[in-house]
């Protein structure tokens, strides 16, 4: 278990909570748009860097997937070739079987 | 998987305490279309109970009794290996097929006036649905059960305009959309079909080429029904099985499947852009992704829809069905945005509006779903995209030159005008080529 940094303040302070855990628990899915001028894989090095859990690389696409909190976001963003970093959009179209749908 | 391995070896109906699932994958696997489970039903005349019972037993059948059960309550898992089940309070008796053949019965065999047997019938499935699929379900299944009687039956289903429609041979969207007068067939035009699977067994599509791909970490046979239904449309056959009318419009197209949503209906983690990334990467003329969610324009979204027209792709999508503004994908200026119209041409209720490039026919369409049902009714802009998809196919089949942007200004030009605004309708109803 990692030992927690004195004196800073976590999102969950009072919990004895490894950090893995805790970082398991506000790490959700981000898909990164890339712009063409720069490879892919470069992009998802800096990405790693910056905090990401690369996922995908869509080549044919340009766009990245990972996970990471909401901290390393910012770092994304600023990251050369990323055009846009938005939260995994959830598809939903209804149960199984239903006379209606999308 | 194991399962499956199991009911193999098992080549004929199982024992008369299956589960239900297990009697379906049985006659699925012996390819059968009967809605017969297999096993049989004995009634014993009234008060002969008591005497039918014991007579199964005495030629040997291992039976069991829900009366051995406290209230008659048993779990099918309590009479594994049974031969028959004895059902006293009904005076019936569930008898497993090969016992029955055993023992020298038969639905077809006289039975003895002196004997506590009154009939023998078989066991036939019954299948919980809404209600025209359950109406047809019923249909079918007193046309099976009075086949077997050796009569014909006559039911009167609701009136429809489908029901008219199905007389020419078509149905209604494809007939709108000018499909059957088309020389077209899709043939060598890859449709990318993204959605929950499909059903690769269904009788419909036997012989066909299915390349199959999932990102949802389930298999691609769908367990759904939204990916059968919609690959029916866009690429089912010119002459679909017995008396069901043509619902299909690229019937020579190479069908890509790619399972981006799973058998519960939802995306995981970035599947559909997975799937799109497939899709291009096989160079499909036409990507299919029946799917969408009330969301702003998403940017990954619309660098698909670059990336496709740039591969000589087009992404199409539905509008969505909220009576509301276009959601995504469907909502980025890259993809292809189509609107439901009902029978009488004009925009379905559900359909959502504003940035639309096309119309189709998406209230009450008929088209495959999963086995044993095979066929079904829905209502959605996804079914009205659709039918763009399998429209757009036949395009493409036309000229190698209608890839891309192309196909895409193609399909839009020789849409009929509707008397409508284009937020509701776009450039109008899609034509087949």
């Amino acid at each position: 278990m990692a030992p927690k940094k004195k004196g800073k303040r976590e999102t969950a302070p009072r919990k004895t909570v490894s950090r893995k855990a805790a970082q398991k628990k506000s790490t959700q899915t981000w898909v990164i748009t890339t712009s063409s001028d720069r490879p892919m894989a470069d992009i998802a090095k800096d990405l790693s860097a910056a905090g990401f859990a690369v996922d995908q690389t869509l080549e044919q696409i340009g766009v990245i997937t990972g996970k990471s909190d909401a901290k390393a976001v910012g770092k994304a963003r600023a990251i050369r070739g990323v055009t846009d970093v938005s939260p995994d959009l959830q598809v939903d179209i209804g149960p199984p079987n239903s006379r209606d749908t999308w | 998987m194991a399962r499956k391995a199991r009911k193999r070896a098992q080549a004929t109906s199982g024992p008369a305490t299956s589960s239900v699932d297990e009697l379906l994958l049985a006659a699925l696997e012996r390819g059968d279309e009967s809605l017969e489970t297999g096993r049989y039903l004995i009634t014993f005349k009234e008060g002969a109970v008591k005497e039918g019972a014991h007579a199964l037993s005495a030629t040997g059948l291992r039976s069991v009794d829900a009366r051995d059960f406290a209230g008659q309550a048993f779990n099918i898992r309590d009479v594994a290996g049974a031969d028959s089940l004895v059902l006293p309070e009904i005076g019936v008796a569930v008898v497993a097929a090969a016992a029955l053949a055993t023992r020298g019965m038969s639905v077809q065999a006289e039975i003895a006036a002196d004997s506590p047997i009154q009939a023998i019938e078989p066991e036939y499935f019954v299948f919980a649905q809404s209600a025209d699929d359950y109406l047809r379900g019923f249909a079918r299944a007193t046309e099976v059960i009075a086949k077997d009687l050796g009569q014909t039956a006559e039911l009167k289903m609701p009136d429809h305009d489908q029901e008219e429609v199905q007389v020419i041979g078509a149905t209604w969207g494809l007939i709108k959309c000018k499909v059957p007068p088309s020389p077209r067939s899709g043939a060598g035009i890859k449709v990318a079909v993204l959605d929950t699977g499909m059903d690769l067994g269904h009788p419909d599509f036997s012989g066909r080429m299915i390349v199959g791909q999932t990102f949802v970490g389930q298999p691609v046979q769908d367990l759904h029904s939204h990916g059968t239904h919609n690959i029916g449309t866009a690429c089912g056959p010119q002459a679909p099985a017995g008396t069901t009318p043509r619902y299909g419009i690229g019937y020579k197209a190479l069908i890509f499947a790619g399972k981006v949503l799973s058998n519960s209906g939802a995306s995981v983690g970035g599947s559909v852009l997975a799937g799109m990334n497939w899709a291009i990467a096989n160079r499909c003329a036409v990507i299919f992704t029946p799917l969408g969610s009330q969301a702003p324009v998403q940017a990954a979204y619309t660098a698909a829809g670059t990336a496709a027209l740039n591969n000589g792709g087009v992404i199409i999508a539905p509008a969505g069905s909220s009576g509301s503004n276009p959601g995504a994908p469907a909502n980025s200026p890259t993809i292809m945005s189509v609107a439901s119209l009902d029978q009488n041409l004009s925009p379905s209720s559900f359909s959502n509006f504003g940035k639309i490039e096309i119309a189709a026919p998406g209230r009450d369409v008929l088209s495959s779903v999963p086995r044993p049902t095979r066929y079904g009714t829905r209502s959605g802009t996804s079914m009205a995209a659709a039918h763009v998809a399998g429209c757009a196919a036949l395009w493409a089949e036309t000229s190698p030159t209608l890839r891309g942007m192309n196909l895409w200004n193609k399909v839009l030009a020789t849409a009929q005008p509707l008397p409508f605004p284009a937020s509701r309708v776009g450039k109008g109803l899609v034509q087949a080529p």
